[in-house]
């Protein structure tokens, strides 16, 4: 949220009390950022919405467990990652869903008002394609780095795991990337 | 070192995420090496499309019945036995104090422990001041409108109606001794329900034993409090 130690202990306290206002000031900040994510982890409209409504659920309801050992930010990045990866190793159709285009008219259609630098349709599809061809932790750590703009360390608070490791598997992803986007650049 | 173990810390380069020995031997590498240049301005033009993606708005509904949770949000949460030990330990008072600070830690958690449920007291609005909401027995029979036949004679949740369900499934669980009691409780508005076992999400079935924390204004929805008519 970009907010100081200090201004994080004072949300979290007014959050842990029902703040609602304070509430309302973390769900503006993050919704659209953990429904992109939940989206393009998913690859599903409606997986996606269950998932994020999931996500600020359960940010409420465990709001007293909250230590501070992350930013409220990367807390909820951590239940989203928790959420996705679960639903897509209990689903086991991350697979079948490469096929799947559907998703996609969700996520290439530029917003009204767009910077017109951004790119076209055609190349946001093919780029969407392959960060769905990504293998989901591959996907995950390209998707807080390049469209989230985590820090490594970041990174490797919300998947757990080492910033070596995160290290890796945002090379690997630029690898396959690279590869597959070769034709646009 | 060869190209390889170099291209292995391009991503970390344009992330600024070297240390600035390796950044300094991965410049002097790329001042000689084309090989290594062209990839990394690949992976440059890479990170640049990716960034270029637009994330969609999310539905505004998405955080309605989160709101709606906190609404229903006791207003003052019990804080759990294990936070407050760690916050009595780790505050900033006792973190500057030094040794002296870690033996009246100790003293503190102690007197906590022997406190037994009288540390909670001031954490909870007016001093914890309870009443018996209801005598841990047998509901009465009219209330078999909402026991399950076949699991008990349990009231199931399932049953209750939908505002009730509602408020029933964002209780917040407590693992502690509570009206003397050790176990788990189920607090809905305060309204405690005892539970010899937590579980992951809201109780399934509604305890039978149960009391409520006068201190509080009284529950949103007393009918959670007594056995829910249909």
């Amino acid at each position: 949220m970009g907010i100081g130690g200090s201004s994080e202990q004072s949300l979290v306290k007014r959050l842990t009390q029902g703040d609602e206002a304070a509430w309302g000031r973390v769900f503006s900040t993050h919704r659209d950022k953990i429904y992109g994510f939940c989206l393009r982890m998913t690859r599903n409209r409606e997986e996606a919405e269950d998932l994020s409504q999931e996500v600020f659920l359960r940010a409420v309801r465990a709001i007293g467990t909250f230590r501070g050992d992350a930013s409220i930010k990367t807390w909820l990045y951590q239940i989203a990652h928790n959420l996705c990866l679960t639903r897509l190793a209990a689903a086991k159709r991350d697979k079948d869903r490469a096929l799947n285009l559907t998703w996609i008219g969700e996520m290439t259609s530029a917003p009204p008002g767009a910077d017109a630098s951004v790119a076209g349709d055609d190349l946001r599809k093919a780029i969407e394609l392959a960060l769905g061809e990504l293998d989901p932790v591959f996907r995950e750590a390209i998707l807080l780095r390049e469209v989230e703009d985590q820090s490594y360390e970041e990174i490797a608070q919300v998947t757990a795991t080492s910033v070596n490791t995160v290290k890796t598997r945002i090379h690997r992803a630029r690898m396959k990337l690279q590869q597959q986007l070769a034709e646009f650049r | 070192m060869a190209c390889e173990e170099f291209q292995q810390g391009l991503s970390a380069f344009i992330d600024g995420e070297l240390t600035g020995a390796e950044h300094a031997r991965l410049v002097a590498h790329l001042q000689t090496c084309r090989e290594c240049g062209v990839l990394l301005r690949q992976f440059q033009d890479t990170s640049h499309l990716v960034r270029t993606l637009t994330t969609p708005p999310a539905p505004a509904f998405l955080t309605e019945s989160a709101m709606r949770a906190v609404r229903a949000m006791p207003k003052h949460i019990v804080e759990p036995w294990t936070a407050r030990a760690h916050r009595l330990l780790f505050e900033p008072f006792f973190a500057k104090a030094g040794i002296g600070a870690v033996a009246a830690a100790a003293v503190v958690v102690l007197a906590v422990f022997a406190d037994g449920e009288g540390w909670m007291k001031h954490l909870t609005p007016q001093g914890g001041d309870y009443r018996l909401a209801s005598a841990p027995a047998i509901a009465p029979a009219t209330d078999n409108d909402f026991r399950d036949p076949e699991n008990h004679g349990r009231r199931e949740v399932r049953t209750l109606e939908a505002r009730q369900r509602f408020a029933w499934e964002h209780g917040v669980w407590h693992h502690e001794r509570r009206f003397g009691r050790d176990g788990w409780w189920w607090e809905v508005n305060g309204a405690w329900y005892w539970y010899e076992q937590g579980s992951d999400g809201p109780p399934d079935y509604v305890s039978e034993v149960r009391f409520a924390d006068s201190s509080q204004q009284g529950p949103s929805d007393p009918q959670l409090l007594a056995p829910p008519k249909q």
